[in-house]
């Protein structure tokens, strides 16, 4: 028999270093699940991605057993990765802080497709657009 | 206390990776979204859902941050993303101080008594335990730190040093790498071990592991520190390292080399299909596996260092 779902929720935590504070504790903790176990879990499937952000998706039982899923890093991780910088602009309705080339941002749009949760491949390249945009980064 | 901050906006689903951004580079710790809650036959609690397209999501920052600067930055930013992902893209639901531990007392309900070995128990200390002769009980509270006796790791590495101490004498000096709660160098000191050493890089676990070695009366044979092992003079007859393959492999020679000849690693935190590779690797520094333990998908390993 399929266990009782209880709660989902999506979290967006650095790689490797999920600890007891929030976002997880108040996550998980209203649950009653073993928050240490999550989050000892959660840094051995994601030590080699340390220093990325990782949008995980986690489901609590009604016994309060818990199972997760990660997924790609965010679009903005990857879009700063493919313009080679650091990070975006902070203000970016003032300041641009770099560019990045149309074919790159499909092959995001397409790496990310099933993690967004759109119809196709055109809105996905749109969403991921949007993000780069939103950062300051100019799409040529 | 340690309290947080948090930052609760609605937006449409397209938004939340531009406002990943926008929060991180404001300091935010993480971000929580897209909760669901089901009741008792399977059908969302909420009686008035979000659209489809829309969620919430509250981003969390440390006690300093300013949510004043915070706000106007994020009204700011309202037109840029406005831009990219149409008007009312997202908009400012609330903002709140996060006090209290929740969380942590709610888990506590479900926290009792276990015995994880032949002889070792390990209880919370608000949970009462009658002892029979010969159990070794250790008292640990789940806190912010880890090791509560309650993961598959935690526990067989309790095993392998309740075998390790089986035979008399059992090693004289321990050492506990990534100690959290020191349960495990604590039970080493209560197995036998005339001095025991945790070492942890977060502060905040060392201070749980001495409040622990103190309540387990053990204060005398073991002690907590955040300085790295290189700042330790000398070899342990015992090591034991619950981290993470990747980890221990880094630090597989520093390990070894600070193990006595002859004596005992205990390793874990290792997920199975990683268990091979630690094996090999120490081996290849001379230390001999003497058994393996596997619980669900973590595996732990019992090594000796080759006498010469």
């Amino acid at each position: 028999m399929a266990k009782k779902v209880v709660s989902q929720i999506k979290l967006q935590i650095p790689a490797g270093k999920a600890n007891p504070s929030p976002p997880v504790g108040p996550a998980l903790g209203q649950h009653g699940v073993n928050i240490m176990e999550f989050c000892k879990s959660f840094n051995a499937k994601t030590a080699s991605q340390e220093g990325m952000i990782i949008p995980v998706v986690i489901t609590v039982y009604a016994d309060r057993s818990f199972t997760f899923i990660t997924k790609t890093p965010p679009a903005s991780v990857l879009l700063l990765k493919a313009a080679g910088l650091e990070k975006g602009s902070k203000t970016p309705k003032r300041e641009k802080c770099g560019r990045i080339p149309r074919t790159k941002v499909e092959e995001i749009a397409k790496l990310k497709m099933t993690d967004l949760d759109v119809k196709d491949l055109e809105a996905a390249i749109k969403t991921i657009e949007g993000t780069a945009r939103s950062m300051g980064l100019e799409v040529f | 206390m340690t309290r947080w901050k948090s930052f609760t906006v609605e937006t449409r689903r397209e938004a939340i990776d531009s406002l990943t951004h926008f929060f991180l580079t404001h300091g935010s710790l993480g971000m929580a979204y897209d909760e669901r809650q089901f009741g008792p036959e399977g059908d969302p609690i909420d009686p008035l859902p979000p659209p489809e397209e829309v969620t919430q999501l509250t981003a969390y920052f440390p006690w300093e941050a300013n949510l004043h600067d915070l706000k106007k930055a994020f009204l700011e930013f309202l037109p840029v993303l406005a831009r990219s992902f149409g008007s009312e893209s997202s908009a400012f639901v609330s903002a709140a101080e996060i006090t209290d531990f929740g969380w942590a007392e709610n888990w506590k309900e479900h926290f009792k008594p276990r015995k994880l070995g032949k002889r070792i128990v390990v209880r919370p200390s608000w949970e009462p335990y009658e002892s029979v002769p010969g159990d070794v009980v250790l008292t640990i509270d789940p806190g912010q730190a880890f090791g509560t006796g309650t993961h598959e790791t935690t526990r067989m590495c309790l095993q392998f040093l309740e075998e390790v101490y089986e035979s008399s004498p059992g090693p004289g000096s321990a050492l506990d790498l990534g100690t959290g709660t020191g349960i495990l160098g604590i039970a080493a000191a209560k197995l036998g071990a005339s001095c025991a050493l945790g070492i942890d890089t977060d502060p905040k676990a060392v201070e749980t592991a001495e409040e622990n070695a103190k309540v387990n009366g053990v204060q005398d044979r073991f002690a907590a520190s955040f300085m790295p092992l290189s700042t330790f003079a000398g070899a342990y007859d015992l090591i034991v390292a619950n981290i993470l393959a990747e980890i221990l492999i880094d630090m597989k020679n520093e390990i070894v080399s600070r193990c006595a000849p002859g004596g005992f690693l205990i390793l874990s935190g290792i997920l199975t299909e990683k268990s091979d590779w630690v094996e090999a690797e120490f081996g290849g520094e001379g230390a001999r596996l003497l058994k393996r333990k596997t619980d669900g998908q973590w595996a732990a390993l019992l090594l000796r260092r080759e006498a010469h």
